[in-house]
């Protein structure tokens, strides 16, 4: 075998008060690629709102997805386009925690940034459980710039805040 | 006691004996995924593969970055696998759950679609499409060394250029008992380009 252990733990956090997001920062450009698992919920009572990610702080019209998405009852596809941050949640609620996987593939290369997705959520409203879904999105950052930080936030603009014990880990895998 | 020093000139004689220098140290956790092989497109190299794979892992993951060569232009490339250089069409079978941004389609695939082979990606930016824009997917290709069960191989890949894109699910049976050693990474029509990676990874069991 050889003497390379490949996923290495960058950062981790587990929120002990409030907070509107959860940001890693100083990334290092040592890896291939970056992997962030989420599981989170929010403070608000009522209807979910959607997981938000951006990169480098940028806030511009710079990104994009498509996504497919299941809630129990259809199937859907959609897609944005220039966006102001990427997706990858399809719901975060006050309810039950929701989880998102994140892979970011080639963060310190000089193309354009593609992340992978893939979410599931239990519960949104009123705390009885139907109102789930599961989620694949693909999104794409339009910056050659090396990722060296990123953000998750409930939806911008939302006034979403994050609970207490919400936990988020990046990985760097070589 | 953890040695965390040796002074020179230090006698060695009449120690208890260890085998290593682990003892009274903290545990040493190597992880349980390990890179096996990374490859880079060539731009005109009709497959890549990854070859001698060990039969030490329990399963592997190939997590990719890619983008296709053509000499035509497309904007659509194909992503292909094939296992052993096996080309037996009927030993292959694909189903895929995808959606486009509009439509989510179920599809299913049979070997003979691609002669003896599966389609990962038929989305792969290829030469005619937006600059810097690659695809990205992950392959789980469970129990791989076995020799006693087919293989089943599920993964995710997907590509958005801010007005199209794919997102695929899918899952891949190899009808073969043999272990996998090789895995060949086929483009179509013609290569992927220098900015492509593979990356081959074999997780302990």
């Amino acid at each position: 075998m050889p003497d390379t252990s490949t996923e290495v733990v960058i950062a981790s956090q587990t929120l002990s008060s409030t907070a509107s997001s959860i940001t890693f920062s100083s990334i290092p450009a040592t890896y291939t690629d970056l992997r962030i698992v989420f599981t989170g919920l929010l403070t608000t009572a009522g209807t979910g709102d959607t997981l938000a990610m951006r990169f480098n702080s940028d806030a511009g019209a710079n990104y994009s997805r498509t996504f497919i998405q299941g809630d129990g009852s259809a199937a859907i596809s959609s897609r944005a386009t220039a966006q102001e941050y990427g997706l990858i949640a399809g719901q975060i609620a006050n309810f039950n925690p929701s989880f998102a996987g994140v892979d970011i593939f080639s963060y310190a290369g000089t193309t354009f940034k593609t992340f992978l997705s893939q979410s599931a959520d239990v519960g949104t409203s009123g705390g009885s459980g139907q109102y789930g879904d599961v989620t694949s999105f693909v999104n794409l950052w339009r910056s050659t710039a090396a990722i060296t930080s990123v953000q998750i936030a409930p939806r911008y603009g939302s006034s979403g805040t994050f609970a207490i014990g919400t936990t988020a880990t990046l990985y760097g895998i070589l | 006691m953890a040695i965390t020093s040796i002074k020179t000139g230090s006698s060695f004689t009449n120690l208890i004996k260890y085998n290593d220098f682990l003892a009274g140290n903290p545990g040493y956790d190597p992880g349980a995924t390990w890179l096996i092989q990374r490859i880079a497109g060539t731009g005109t190299a009709a497959s890549l593969q990854f070859t001698s794979i060990p039969s030490t892992y329990k399963h592997l993951q190939i997590r990719y970055c890619i983008r296709g060569y053509d000499t035509s232009s497309r904007s659509d490339d194909d992503l292909r696998i094939r296992f052993n250089n096996d080309s037996t069409s009927a030993n292959y079978y694909g189903h895929f759950l995808q959606g486009n941004g509009s439509t989510v389609a179920a599809v299913a695939q049979s070997g003979a679609y691609a002669g003896g082979q599966v389609v990962i990606s038929q989305t792969v930016p290829g030469s005619g499409a937006t600059a810097n824009v690659m695809a990205t997917g992950i392959i789980d290709i469970h129990d791989y060394a076995s020799t006693t069960k087919n293989k089943t191989v599920r993964f995710i890949t997907g590509n958005d250029r801010n007005g199209s894109g794919q997102i695929r699910l899918g899952s891949v049976g190899y009808f073969s008992t043999s272990a996998i050693s090789s895995i060949q990474l086929l483009p179509d029509p013609d290569g992927f380009t220098t900015t492509s990676t593979f990356a081959l990874y074999g997780m302990v069991g």
